[in-house]
């Protein structure tokens, strides 16, 4: 490896990969044919193997091929009309990049993705052939994740998925309107075929699989798919943002959405304002994600149209249940799955725990102080064998309470 | 009373344990770690031979983990715990309320945790004149090699290398695991990789000044374990350039604008 020649190019293309933000290995789970040169090897569980400063994790490297592009998208710092200095990696140059980082135990695998040089076809293909020269010719048995260019055929697509652990196309922005503004030359039908056509291919290669005998079939994106959206760019609502992603998982089953602050970029476009990234929106953004993948909520109960933005002061579990007091407070004996699981301080794995127990012995107040969930804010929304002393606070109050505790509880 | 020496292992402490249930002694009779002068064996010489006893394997699993723990309370509490579980409650582990399930759960979150991060936070150098052959000196809180080696030898099954740790080290040479005693830090240290460098920039270039989240990246990568990752000697740097660097770039926009 030559390292004078690299060392100038990693910095430029690391540099303009920093602003995407799905980038968590997740697990995967290719199945493998035995091979005494493999490299590497996947788990179901993603490992950070380290952090930046920015409390973000680093788990694959994370590099663009190319920063140069034909594309203007305003939001995006290698757009054609940004003044940046741009560079192109070698296929060879990621391959030794990717397997000299992760001989050394730094990283899960490779997260590629590039600028669009000369067609969406063309870069497709030189991603796909970086992909597969670490596949078949080295061996390379980590993580993979492979960015979809936009526009770029499906039979590419396809082939990419036979090689890459997960695939992602970025929807970038929560709406058409959003996407016409800032990224003109991008087209969401498009994106949403491609989309969809990964969906079918994943569907149709599990099916495969489970059929036929192991190791027959390469498998197509193990890992599933995931996007990004851009939060703060436009002036678009959180609802409409967590509309969109609701239908990624619904329509495309998305493994994840990413949400990615804007941040401020060297040489911005003039329609972007110029702020901190709003990371405590994104922090919201996440929150209220997981409540609709995992917590059995609907986009309308946590952001109504009439309220179409999350409340920055409180997780939005919390705050979807100070607007409804009715339904609290919630027997944490009796109460069925469904209910624990709305409880504010209460998690997924709490209510597992609570389900347990309570099989053979009835929980008071002081046994929830044990369990590790947030049990401050948690008790003004249950009811326990014993009784609480302290009256209850009136919605006001209450608000205020948790609002202010919450703030001292986060990490910002 | 009944007085027990220093545990060496899991098996050491299984074999005793076996045979106090057999005998059912209670925790309370049992003094763990006593490493005194008078020879005290001859007491537990007078119970039953050891037998096989039947228990859960939740519980079985939770205490190999808990083995590994460097605190040596452990081996009295899992006894406490087994004891509970044979002759007062039967589903002693579900009660995550119940101060030794509590404490029995934490200490085996904290090998998890610990082994997690050793799958993490190893660094290998490669030893110059052989290529593909890689060093590592890695300080874990407690004693997990035996734990993780298997990841690592699945993961780098093609690479020849060793671990060092100060308690206890392991080598791979493609075809067999090597187990030796405690390892020394000096020949890694000294060993210079030039990958390191490309490392620390990418390290550098990936990190996002405007996003700065210090205490964040402190709770996942806690201080403690700076010292053996290469890339933490940029940290300070970064983390002092950072407001510096927003700020130029909040600028720069501005100007842009206008
Ligand atoms: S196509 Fe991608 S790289 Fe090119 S300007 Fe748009 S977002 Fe940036």
């Amino acid at each position: 490896m030559d390292h004078n020649r690299i060392r100038k190019k990693l910095k430029i293309l690391a540099d303009a990969a920093k602003y995407d933000a799905s980038c968590a290995s997740s697990g995967s789970n290719r199945a493998k044919k035995p091979d005494k040169n493999a490299i590497g090897d996947t788990q179901s569980m993603g490992i950070c193997h380290s952090y930046t400063p920015d409390g973000r994790c680093i788990s694959l490297l994370k590099i663009l091929m190319t920063n140069y592009c034909i594309y203007d998208c305003k939001f995006c710092i290698n757009r054609v009309s940004s003044n940046v200095q741009r560079a192109r990696f070698t296929p060879q140059e990621v391959v030794d990049l990717t397997l000299s980082f992760y001989k050394r135990n730094y990283i899960e695998g490779l997260f590629l993705s590039s600028g669009i040089i000369r067609s969406s076809d063309y870069t497709m293909e030189c991603l796909l052939n970086i992909v597969k020269a670490l596949r078949t010719q080295h061996h390379f048995n980590g993580y993979i994740h492979l960015k979809v260019i936009p526009e770029a055929s499906q039979t590419l697509i396809h082939q990419a998925g036979l090689y890459a652990d997960r695939l992602s196309a970025n929807i970038e922005l929560p709406s058409k309107q959003d996407i016409k503004q800032l990224a003109p030359e991008k087209s969401i039908t498009t994106l949403k075929s491609q989309m969809l056509g990964i969906r079918n291919d994943i569907i149709e290669s599990k099916h495969d699989y489970k059929t036929k005998k192991k190791y027959k079939l390469p498998m197509f994106a193990p890992g599933g798919q995931s996007t990004q959206m851009i939060v703060g760019a436009t002036q678009s609502h959180d609802r409409s943002i967590l509309k969109t992603s609701s239908s990624m998982y619904k329509n495309y089953n998305m493994r994840r959405v990413y949400y990615s602050a804007f941040s401020p970029i060297p040489d911005a476009h003039s329609l972007l304002s110029l702020k901190k990234p709003p990371l405590i929106r994104e922090h919201r953004l996440y929150q209220a994600d997981w409540l609709l993948r995992f917590y059995g909520f609907d986009v309308d109960e946590i952001v109504p149209e009439d309220v179409p933005d999350l409340d920055l002061n409180l997780d939005p579990k919390t705050a979807w249940a100070l607007n409804r007091r009715d339904l609290f407070p919630i027997d944490i004996n009796t109460a069925d799955k469904e209910l624990l699981l709305r409880i504010p301080g209460i998690g997924l794995r709490s209510v597992q725990k609570i389900l347990h127990i309570r099989k053979y012995h009835q929980l008071q107040h002081h046994d929830l102080k044990k369990l590790g969930l947030a049990y401050n804010r948690a008790k003004h929304f249950i009811k326990a064998k014993d009784h609480l002393k302290s009256s209850l606070l009136d919605h006001e109050q209450l608000k205020q309470h948790l609002s202010s505790e919450s703030k001292q509880m986060e990490l910002w | 009373m009944y007085y027990v020496d220093t545990i060496e292992s899991f098996e050491h402490w299984q074999k005793l344990a076996r045979s106090f249930i057999f005998n059912q002694i209670s925790p309370r009779d049992i003094l763990w770690n006593h490493n005194g002068q008078q020879s005290l064996w001859a007491n537990s010489n007078l119970l039953e031979p050891a037998q096989k006893i039947s228990v859960s394997r939740q519980f079985i699993h939770l205490a190999k983990t808990v083995a590994c723990h460097q605190d040596n309370e452990k081996w009295e509490l899992l006894y406490r715990v087994l004891y509970r579980i044979q002759f007062e409650k039967k589903h002693l582990l579900h009660m995550h309320h119940d101060p030794d399930v509590k404490k029995l759960l934490l200490m085996s979150k904290a090998i998890a945790r610990d082994c997690h991060k050793m799958k993490a936070f190893v660094r290998f150098k490669e030893v110059k004149k052989k290529s593909d052959c890689f060093i590592s000196w890695y300080e874990p809180d407690h004693c997990i090699l035996d734990r993780v080696t298997p990841f690592f030898k699945n993961r780098f099954a093609s690479m020849h290398w060793v671990i060092l740790t100060p308690y206890k080290s392991v080598a791979w040479n493609t075809k067999t695991l090597t187990w030796g005693g405690p390892g020394n830090s000096s020949i890694y240290t000294q060993l210079t990789d030039q990958t390191e460098e490309l490392w620390d920039i990418f390290y550098c270039s990936i990190f996002n000044p405007n996003r700065l989240k210090v205490k964040m990246m402190k709770s996942e990568m806690p201080v403690r374990f700076w010292k053996n990752l290469p890339e933490s000697k940029n940290i300070q740097s970064l983390i002092r350039n950072a407001q510096h660097e927003s700020f130029k770039m909040l600028e720069q926009s501005k100007k842009t604008k206008t």
